[in-house]
């Protein structure tokens, strides 16, 4: 996003900091990032030519008006489940039946589900359906939040896990599942007797422990699956084996793809609704669990391996960005004693799934796919927000008090809303403190 | 392990102006001996911002401090170098406090109901379905021991290998761990001597442990007799109980007679260690280090 200011702004401009004009910059960028549209900074000319018209405040509070009108195109779907006949108008498209092939574009006419007829909703479709997908502009699409009638085609692809040609995706994921079952063969049928057994008492151990709080995860079969798909992963990667909080992310994919499948709500979905799902419909499933965890670690594999040295180096990011953003809540932290492993060892191990419900998590990980590196980088800064969101309240709270608040924290009441705003400003402290922006800084 | 409980509080009274001199050790500690760094003067008035010089006290022995109250002494002797030596020390006194904060671990494999315990003792609460422990977890509750109120501060450890690392750290500070295993999984308590030298290398050598039998009411499927475990403790100094946190048995009285034993050996400590020659509070040489500009210093004071 480029943003052109007249060059003879630049005696005011160098009044202001440093700083503050990157954010300011920032946060057109998230506005016009958000709504969709180019905004160029005004330049009053006339009367005081060199003034910026927007002070940081007026851009604040327009960035997240933006963000409210967007927030309120997909709302219906991703933020509550439509209501019945909605859901029965979807079924009986065939759509949501079988995400491989492409998604059909839906008659104009059909129906009033508000989901369907938001323009993003459209936008990302005809992404989708054309022959060859633009990576890019579908990110850009996503960004702002995946409908959920999408969304697991869309992941599909944004992970990198189908083609962007729609004529290959179908052979891919033929290809994709016989491969996994293949895996699956020599894992657990040639070497039965060398189970390496710890991993396996491991994983055994934390199934029954895995999102007991949605109904579907009870289900004997889901949970077989998750365990074959997390066995299977860890064998294939000993450099990491299985690490506890693995179980959470796969757990993500599988709430996703099976609510396609079934087309029935996360929430809604019962442990009888699986039994009836046919034997190589559940397995094309667990195949696609299977690569789109596999696509997942990959991107942040050093955060599991021994010592964790992806987490380390994301807790020292972190650590240094607080302290260049709100110094006084670091030195708080750093009074009381409070290191930052502590809380935010959580936040980087299981990507911030412990910390809000399974609907607003979505949200967030649309957006972490829409970004060139979202897991690895721009995580990082939506962790920093979050911090940054309660520091009022950090600081007039103690050692413990400050720790158990951060255990079990507010943004578990969050609604997508909140996230919204919360994402546009991890965005703009990406913006500002991208890490070698800040390490220059530091230099100087 | 007593003087990481005990802060100091020391005041310095000098001919004409009031000098104080504070050093709280905290619970940090690799400050455990009272060396003062730097000496603050409280008196306005006073031009000194450092001292140059050393102090040297000879304490008696130091009572055992009722949680929470500050107890003042008198050095049976002290000196005070200094250049040049215009103090003439009219007061001298050195407080301190026995912290009421005492820092546990839980640890044992994974799934053997680590957190349940935890949950079960601070919030009276079980969750069959409870999550997986990632990294470490945190619970305080207050007990009561001797008619005085203790702070545990109780850290809960994820059991998987992997993350050892980040939860041995938290090992350091504690003074007491409750080793945990299932008495329905032998292996669980086969791994018992893993972590019990998981402990000897990470944590403090005075620790006291309790080794800790969960999931009583699994009787039809116990693995580990009570007495093999028994035995196995008093064999290595370790205390026992056995416990449901799903049933809520001895929960309770695991925790709180962890925390008598540590009260005790805490407090005696306090005395034996006032009574040997190392230790602070006796004799001990505490040295300032040199001030930059000591014209300054002299001038100012007395
Ligand atoms: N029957 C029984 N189950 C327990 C008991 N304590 C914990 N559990 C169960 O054991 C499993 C693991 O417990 P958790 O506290 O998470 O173990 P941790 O990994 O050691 O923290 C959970 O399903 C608990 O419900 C107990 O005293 N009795
Ligand atoms: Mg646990």
């Amino acid at each position: 996003m480029e943003f052109s200011y007249a060059t003879d702004t630049q005696a005011q401009l160098s009044n202001q900091s440093f700083w503050k004009r990157k954010r300011e910059w920032a946060l057109l960028a998230v506005e016009t990032r958000l709504s969709g549209l180019s905004i160029q900074p005004k330049v009053s000319s006339s009367k005081s030519k060199n003034r910026l018209l927007f002070s940081s405040n007026i851009i604040k509070t327009q960035s997240f008006t933006a963000l409210d009108k967007s927030y309120q195109g997909i709302a219906p779907t991703s933020l509550a489940p439509p209501n019945t006949t909605d859901i029965k108008n979807l079924s009986s498209s065939p759509l949501l039946k079988n995400s491989i092939e492409n998604v059909p574009s839906r008659p104009q006419s059909t129906s009033p589900n508000p989901s369907t007829s938001c323009p993003r909703f459209n936008k990302i479709q005809n992404i989708i359906n054309s022959p060859s997908v633009d990576l890019e502009s579908l990110q850009k699409a996503c960004w702002g939040g995946v409908p959920y009638e999408l969304r697991s085609v869309t992941w599909q692809i944004l992970m990198g896990y189908l083609p962007c040609n729609a004529n290959r995706r179908n052979d891919t994921k033929i290809r994709k599942h016989k491969d996994y079952f293949g895996n699956i063969e020599k894992t657990f049928i040639d070497k039965q007797d060398s189970l390496d057994s710890a991993i396996w008492h491991q994983i055994s151990i934390d199934i029954p422990r895995t999102y007991a709080d949605i109904p579907m995860f009870k289900s004997e079969r889901l949970r077989d699956s998750l365990a074959r798909v997390l066995y299977c992963w860890a064998i294939r990667h000993p450099a990491s084996g299985y690490v506890q909080g693995m179980n959470d992310l796969a757990s993500i994919f599988y709430a996703i793809f099976v609510s396609n499948y079934l087309d029935i709500q996360i929430f809604d979905i019962t442990p009888e609704n699986i039994e009836n799902i046919s034997k190589s419909d559940f397995e094309g499933v667990e195949a696609d669990c299977f690569w789109c965890l596999t696509n997942l670690i990959g991107k942040i594999h050093d955060s599991y391996t021994f010592t964790q040295p992806g987490i380390q180096r994301q807790i020292i990011k972190l650590k240094d960005l607080v302290q260049h953003i709100n110094p006084a809540l670091y030195k708080h932290f750093e009074k009381e004693g409070v290191q930052f492993l502590l809380f935010s060892f959580r936040w980087f191990n299981c990507l911030l799934i412990r910390e809000f419900t399974t609907n607003v998590i979505l949200r967030i990980w649309d957006t972490y796919l829409s970004e060139e590196d979202g897991f690895s980088n721009f995580h990082l800064y939506t962790c920093t927000a979050l911090l940054l969101k309660w520091a009022d309240t950090l600081l007039k709270m103690d050692f413990s008090e400050i720790v158990l608040f951060l255990q079990s924290p507010p943004s578990l009441q969050w609604s997508e809303k909140e996230v919204e705003i919360l994402l546009s400003e991890a965005y703009t402290y990406k913006s500002i403190y991208s890490y070698s922006a800040l390490l220059q800084q530091r230099q100087k | 392990m007593q003087t990481k409980q005990i802060g100091y509080h020391f005041s310095l009274k000098c001919k004409q102006n009031a000098c104080k001199a504070r050093q709280h050790t905290g619970n940090n500690s690799a400050r455990v001996k009272p060396q003062f760094n730097s000496l603050s003067f409280a008196d306005s008035t006073a031009h000194v911002k450092k001292f140059l010089g050393s102090l040297h006290l000879t304490l008696p022995s130091v009572p055992i401090a009722s949680p929470e109250k500050r107890i003042s002494i008198l050095p049976t002797s002290f000196h005070v170098y200094s250049f040049p030596p215009t103090f003439s020390i009219l007061h001298c006194s050195l407080s301190y406090t026995i912290s009421t904060l005492h820092t546990f671990v839980l640890i044992g494999d994974s799934g053997v109901g680590k957190s349940n315990l935890l949950s079960r003792f601070t919030r009276n609460e079980f969750n069959l379905e409870s999550k997986s422990t990632i990294g470490v977890e945190f619970a305080t509750r207050g007990i009561q021991v001797d008619d005085k109120t203790i702070k545990a501060q109780i850290w809960d450890t994820a059991g998987q290998e992997r993350y050892r690392a980040i939860t041995s750290a938290y090992y350091r500070g504690a003074v007491g761990a409750l080793l945990v295993y299932d008495i329905a999984k032998h292996t669980t308590y086969d791994n018992v001597n893993r972590w019990l030298t998981e402990l000897r290398d990470h944590a403090d050598k005075n620790i006291v442990i309790m080794l800790v039998g969960n999931k009583s009411d699994l009787r039809h499927l116990r693995a580990v007799p009570t007495d093999d475990a028994k035995q196995f403790a008093s064999e290595n100094g370790l205390f026992f109980i056995e416990t449901s946190a799903l049933d809520s048995s001895n929960v309770e009285q695991a925790f709180r007679q962890i925390l008598t034993e540590i009260y005790r050996i805490v407090s005696n400590k306090a005395i034996d260690s006032s009574n040997e020659n190392a230790q602070p509070g006796s004799g001990a040489q505490i040295i300032v280090p040199k001030a930059d500009d000591n014209t300054k210093a002299s001038n100012g004071c007395c």
